[in-house]
C-alpha cells in the first residue's frame, strides 16, 4: 500500500497499480479531472501537479515513487493558500465565488486561456516557479516556465505571471 | 464561365459540413413554444427555463440561458454569442447562463470552420434577442393594461414609461413564453452608440471554471460503468491486420490484468466519409491499462502496396515537378505565356510546405453510451450535427436514436472537424450495451493519425514590362484536395481550395493565369486553420518581397504598385466568379483599400525600414482570407546561424468586432501557431508512417520562442467577418522577408530549421 497525500487529504493506492503514473490515479481513482492528459512523456506540461510543493509532471511519476509525499493539484491551489488569499472573486456567469490563488486571480485578470486545457498545469507550473523566483525577469520565465500552450497563450502568461509576482510580493 | 464551386457548396456534397437535414430557413421560422416544439431543448437546460425562442430561455429567478449552437474550442465563440444576445435582449449579464446546444438540424449549421461563426450568426443572434425582448415588452403591457410603447426593457426589466413602474424579466417570464414571437419588421434594433456588450471586452464565461480545473472536456465527464479503450491503428492508410500473425499477441493481451476485451476494428465499409482506421482496440477498466495492453499489442499489419512505398521527401519533390506539368486553369486574364516570353525581366520561384499536424492540447477522448436503443455521445467535435449523420452513416443507427452532445473542446484547430475519432468510439461501444464507454487517443496517435494538412508546392512567375511595371504573373498550386482522402483518388485541388489565397490575389496585372495541378493523396488530408491559404500566402508574400528587391524596390512599394488603385476586387472581367468564402460580393466586397490599410498600419508602427541593418531585420507581409484583411510584420535577428524572432506587429481588418479582447488573443494565438509552423513544423511519412510521434520530435513553440506580440484592430462598422484563422497564413511570408532583411537566405522551402536554428 502506498499512502500519500493529494490536497491535505490522505490516499492510498494498491501495490499492484505501482506503475501507474499519477496522472491517472488522479484522473480515474481520485475524480480530480482537473489535471489534464497531453502527451504522456513529460513534454507538454498539461498534467503539471505539485509534490512537495515542486512542479512536477504526473504523467511521468508513477505511484511507487509517491510514499509519504504531499500532492497538490489544481483542485487544491485556490483553498490551501489560506491566510495568503487574494479578495474573493466572481466571473462572467459563474454563481460561485471562489477564493482564487493570486497566480489563478492574475490569469482572470489577463483573461490568459484560450480553450483552457492546458491553463491548470500552466497555473501549476507558474506556482511554483513563483516561489522560487518571486520577482522573475522576462528571461527567468523564458528559462522557466516550459509547458506548452498550442492555443498560443504564452504573451498573456507571461504578463499574468509578473502581475501575480507582483501581487505576492 | 468557369465553374465555381464554393466551399460550402462542396462541404454540402462530402457531408463534411452539414447533412441534407439541415433546415435552410432563416432564424424567425425556428420559432415555436415548447409546447408545440421541434425547438431541440439542450440537456442541460432546466426544465423551469422559459423558451422563448432557439437561443432564448428565461427562468423565473430572472437567470437567461443562451443557447450557443457552435462549439468552444478556444475562440470564444460560448462569451461572444452570449454578448450578441444580451444586447438586444436588455439584459443584465450576471444573470447570463451560456448552454451548450447538442448536434440538431433546426439550428441550421453547427459547422464550427471558416472562421465564420459570427459572420453566419450576428444578425440573426440580434434577432433572436431583440424577439424576447419584444415579446417581455408585451406581456409587460399586458400586465399593466396599457400600449406596448410604453413599455421599454433595459437593464433585465421593463420599465413603464409614464410612471417608471418595473418588473423583472423573471416575474415576465411565465406570461410573455406564451405570447407569439414578432415577426421580422416588428423588432428593434440598439445603434451602435448604444452598445453595452458588443464591441466590449468581456471575460470568458468558462474563464473561472478553467482557472479552476473545473472545466469539462470529453475525458473529465464521470459516468458510473465506465469502461476504457485505446485503439492501436494501421500506420500505414489502408493497411488491415493480419489476424492469423497477430493472434498470439492479441491472446496474451487478452489475459493482462484489468483488460476486458481485445477488440479488432476491420476496414469499414460504411458510407461515412470519416471511416475509422482499421486496428485493434483493447477495453479495459482503466485508461492506464488500455494504454499498457495496447503497447504490449504486437499487430502483424497486412501492407497495401500502394502507400507502403510512400516517402513524403520525394512526394513533395514530385508535387514540385508537377507543376511543370500541363495543369488545369482556373482563372485567366490577356495572354500570360506571350506576356512573359516578351518580358526582359522575368522572375520565377517555387515554394514549398511539408505536412502539418493540428496537434491540439487535448487529444480526442469521446465517452458514449449506448443503451441498447440511444447512443449517447460526449465529444469536442467542431460540427455535432454532421457527427449525428456520420454516425448514421457509419452505424446503421436510427438517426433519431442518436444524441451528440458537446463538451470544451481542448483546442482543435480544424483536427476535430473530421470525426472519425467519434466513431470508432461508438463502434467499440456498441458491444457494450449498457456501459459507458470512454475512447482515449494518445499523443502518439494524434501526430500519426491525423487529417494533415497536405504538402504542397506553388510556383509562381511575374514578367516586368519596360516601365518596371508587373504586366505578367503566373500562379501554379499543386496539392492533394481534401477531396482525394474521400475520393481514393487523384484530384485536382478544388475551387474554394484555390480560393484560399491564390486565385483571389488582389492585383491589377494585365495578363494573369492561376492554374492548379493535381496529387494522389497517400495519406489522410483535413482541415488545419487556415487551410490552403498557409501555404499561397506563404509563396505570394514571398515572391513579391523577391521582385521588390529584384527591382530595387521597397517592399510596401512594389505590394502598392501590384495592388494598384482603390477598387472593389470582383474578377468579372476574366470570366471568374469569385466564391468569396460563400458570401456575396455586395454583402462583403473585396476592399483593396482594406488591404493597404493594414500593410501600411504595420509598416508604419513596426518602423521596419530602421530596423534592417546586419544581423537584424523587418519583413511585411498581407494577406484577404474569410473576408478579413490582415497585415503582419515580424522583427528577427540573425547571430551565427541562430534566429530569434523579436516581434511581431498584426493588424486586422474583420469588420465588426464582437470582443476586441478575444479577436486578440485569436490574433495572438496565430501568430504563435503559424511560427511554430514556420520554423519547425514538419509531419514526414517513410514507407508510408509517420516518422514523429510526440512533442520531442514535432515541436511547436514553447514561451522561450515567442516574440513580443501587439495586435490592432481596426476600427471597421462593416459586417463581422473572419478572426480565427486569417492571421495565420501572413506570417511565414513575413518571417523569411524578415530573415533576408536580416541579411540571411531566403527560404523557400518550409521550415526554417532545415537552415537555422530556432
Amino acid at each position: 500500500m502506498i499512502k500519500f497525500t493529494v490536497n491535505q487529504k490522505t490516499v492510498e493506492a494498491d501495490d499492484d497499480i505501482a506503475d501507474m503514473p499519477l496522472l491517472w490515479f488522479l484522473r480515474e481513482n481520485q475524480n480530480l479531472k482537473g489535471t489534464k492528459f497531453g502527451c504522456g512523456i513529460g513534454q507538454c506540461g498539461a498534467c503539471t501537479v505539485h509534490m512537495n510543493g515542486n512542479a512536477i509532471r504526473s504523467c511521468s511519476v508513477p505511484l511507487a515513487t509517491l510514499a509519504n509525499a504531499d500532492i497538490t493539484t489544481i483542485e487544491g491551489l485556490a483553498s490551501k493558500v489560506g491566510a495568503d488569499a487574494t479578495t474573493s472573486y466572481q466571473v462572467g456567469s459563474s454563481k460561485q465565488t471562489e477564493t482564487l490563488h493570486p497566480v489563478q486571480q492574475a490569469w482572470v485578470e489577463g483573461d490568459v486561456p484560450q480553450c483552457g486545457y492546458c491553463q491548470p498545469g500552466q497555473i501549476m507550473a507558474a506556482a511554483a516557479f513563483l516561489k522560487q523566483n518571486p520577482a522573475p525577469s522576462d528571461q527567468d520565465i523564458s528559462e522557466g516556465i516550459t509547458n506548452i500552450c498550442r492555443c498560443g497563450s504564452y504573451v498573456r502568461i507571461r504578463q499574468a505571471i509578473k502581475n501575480a509576482a507582483k501581487n505576492m510580493s | 464561365m468557369i465553374k465555381n464551386l464554393s466551399r460550402r457548396r462542396f462541404l454540402q456534397l462530402t457531408g463534411i459540413s452539414t447533412t441534407g437535414l439541415v433546415l435552410g430557413a432563416s432564424g424567425l421560422a425556428y420559432w415555436r413554444h415548447r409546447k408545440n416544439s421541434f425547438i431541440p431543448l439542450p440537456a442541460e437546460l432546466p426544465e423551469s427555463a422559459q423558451t422563448f425562442n432557439l437561443f432564448v430561455h428565461i427562468e423565473t429567478d430572472d437567470t437567461v440561458h443562451i443557447v450557443v449552437h457552435r462549439s468552444e474550442m478556444g475562440q470564444g465563440i460560448r462569451t461572444g454569442f452570449a454578448q450578441v444576445v444580451a444586447e438586444e435582449l436588455q439584459a443584465d449579464w450576471q444573470h447570463i447562463v451560456v448552454v451548450q446546444a447538442d448536434g440538431a438540424s433546426s439550428y441550421g449549421s453547427q459547422s464550427t470552420d471558416s472562421s465564420r461563426s459570427m459572420r453566419d450568426n450576428y444578425q440573426r443572434l440580434r434577432e433572436m434577442g431583440a424577439s424576447a425582448r419584444h415579446m417581455l415588452e408585451h406581456a409587460a403591457a399586458k400586465y399593466w393594461g396599457i400600449s406596448p410603447d410604453l413599455c421599454q426593457a433595459q437593464n433585465h426589466q421593463v420599465v413603464r414609461q409614464d410612471n417608471l413602474a418595473t418588473l423583472r424579466f423573471g416575474e415576465l417570464a411565465l406570461t410573455a413564453a406564451t405570447l407569439s414571437p414578432p415577426s421580422l419588421p416588428e423588432l428593434t434594433f440598439k445603434n451602435k452608440d448604444q452598445f453595452k456588450y458588443i464591441g466590449k471586452k468581456i471575460p470568458s464565461v468558462d474563464l473561472n471554471d478553467i482557472v479552476l480545473g473545473q472545466a469539462k472536456y470529453s475525458a473529465d465527464l464521470q459516468f458510473p460503468n465506465t469502461l476504457y479503450a485505446c485503439i492501436q491503428r494501421s500506420p500505414v492508410l489502408g493497411d488491415e491486420v493480419d489476424h492469423a500473425g497477430s493472434a498470439e499477441s492479441i491472446a496474451d493481451v487478452n489475459g493482462l490484468s484489468g483488460v476486458r476485451k481485445v477488440h479488432p476494428i476491420g476496414i469499414p465499409t460504411s458510407k461515412s466519409q470519416f471511416k475509422p482506421l482499421a486496428g485493434i482496440a483493447v477495453v479495459a477498466d482503466s485508461t492506464w491499462q488500455a494504454l499498457k495492453a495496447k503497447r504490449a499489442l504486437n499487430i502483424q499489419w497486412k501492407n497495401k502496396e500502394e502507400h507502403s512505398k510512400f516517402n513524403s521527401d520525394d512526394y513533395i519533390q514530385e508535387l514540385k515537378n508537377n507543376l511543370n506539368k500541363s495543369g488545369k486553369i482556373l482563372r485567366q486574364k490577356g495572354d500570360t505565356q506571350a506576356a512573359l516570353n516578351r518580358s526582359n525581366n522575368k522572375h520565377s520561384a517555387a515554394y514549398t510546405l511539408p505536412y502539418l499536424a493540428q496537434a491540439p492540447m487535448e487529444p480526442m477522448a469521446v465517452v458514449v453510451l449506448y443503451d441498447k436503443k440511444n447512443i449517447n455521445v460526449w465529444a469536442g467535435v467542431q460540427d455535432p450535427q454532421n457527427t449525428k449523420w456520420q454516425l448514421h452513416l457509419h452505424l446503421g443507427h436510427d438517426y433519431d436514436d442518436i444524441h451528440v452532445h458537446v463538451p470544451l473542446l481542448g483546442g482543435s484547430f480544424g483536427r476535430k472537424a473530421s470525426p472519425d475519432f467519434v466513431l470508432e468510439a461508438a463502434e467499440i461501444a456498441m458491444h457494450f450495451p449498457g456501459n459507458t464507454l470512454q475512447l482515449q487517443w494518445s499523443r502518439e496517435d494524434d501526430i500519426q493519425h491525423s487529417y494533415y494538412h497536405s504538402a504542397s508546392a506553388v510556383q509562381l512567375e511575374a514578367g516586368f514590362n519596360d516601365n518596371r511595371e508587373i504586366n505578367a504573373w503566373h500562379a501554379k498550386s499543386c496539392f492533394p484536395s481534401i477531396a482525394a482522402t474521400f475520393s481514393g483518388k487523384e484530384e485536382y485541388p478544388a475551387s474554394w481550395e484555390m480560393e484560399l489565397g491564390l486565385v483571389n490575389t488582389p492585383f491589377v496585372i494585365e495578363h494573369e493565369t492561376v492554374e492548379c495541378f493535381s496529387a494522389v493523396a497517400h495519406t489522410r488530408s483535413g482541415l488545419m486553420r487556415s487551410v490552403s491559404n498557409i501555404q499561397h500566402a506563404f509563396a505570394v508574400g514571398s515572391f513579391v518581397d523577391e521582385l521588390a528587391i529584384a527591382s530595387g524596390r521597397d517592399n510596401v512599394a512594389m505590394w502598392l504598385a501590384m495592388i494598384g488603385r482603390d477598387r472593389y476586387i470582383d474578377y468579372s472581367d476574366h470570366g471568374y466568379e469569385l466564391g468569396n468564402y460563400s458570401e456575396s460580393l455586395t454583402d462583403f466586397p473585396f476592399d483593396n483599400r482594406r488591404l493597404k490599410h493594414v500593410l501600411h498600419w504595420v509598416a508604419e508602427h513596426s518602423s521596419y525600414k530602421a530596423t534592417a541593418s546586419s544581423g537584424s531585420g523587418c519583413g511585411l507581409s498581407c494577406h484577404y482570407s474569410f473576408l478579413t484583411y490582415v497585415g503582419i510584420a515580424v522583427k528577427v535577428r540573425l547571430e551565427q546561424n541562430q534566429l530569434k524572432v523579436d516581434e511581431v506587429h498584426c493588424a486586422i481588418d474583420c469588420g465588426t468586432v464582437v470582443n476586441p479582447d478575444r479577436v486578440i488573443a485569436q490574433s495572438e494565438g496565430a501568430i504563435v501557431m503559424a511560427l511554430s509552423a514556420v520554423l519547425m513544423g514538419n509531419i514526414s511519412f517513410k514507407d508510408g508512417q509517420v516518422e514523429q510521434s510526440n512533442f520531442h520530435d514535432y515541436p511547436v513553440l514553447r514561451m522561450h520562442q515567442t516574440p513580443k506580440i501587439r495586435v490592432h484592430i481596426v476600427n471597421s462598422d462593416t459586417k463581422p467577418t473572419g478572426a480565427g484563422e486569417p492571421v495565420m497564413p501572413v506570417v511565414a511570408a513575413s518571417l523569411t522577408n524578415a530573415i533576408v532583411a536580416a541579411g540571411g537566405e531566403r527560404i523557400r522551402d518550409l521550415p526554417v530549421n532545415k537552415i537555422y536554428r530556432v
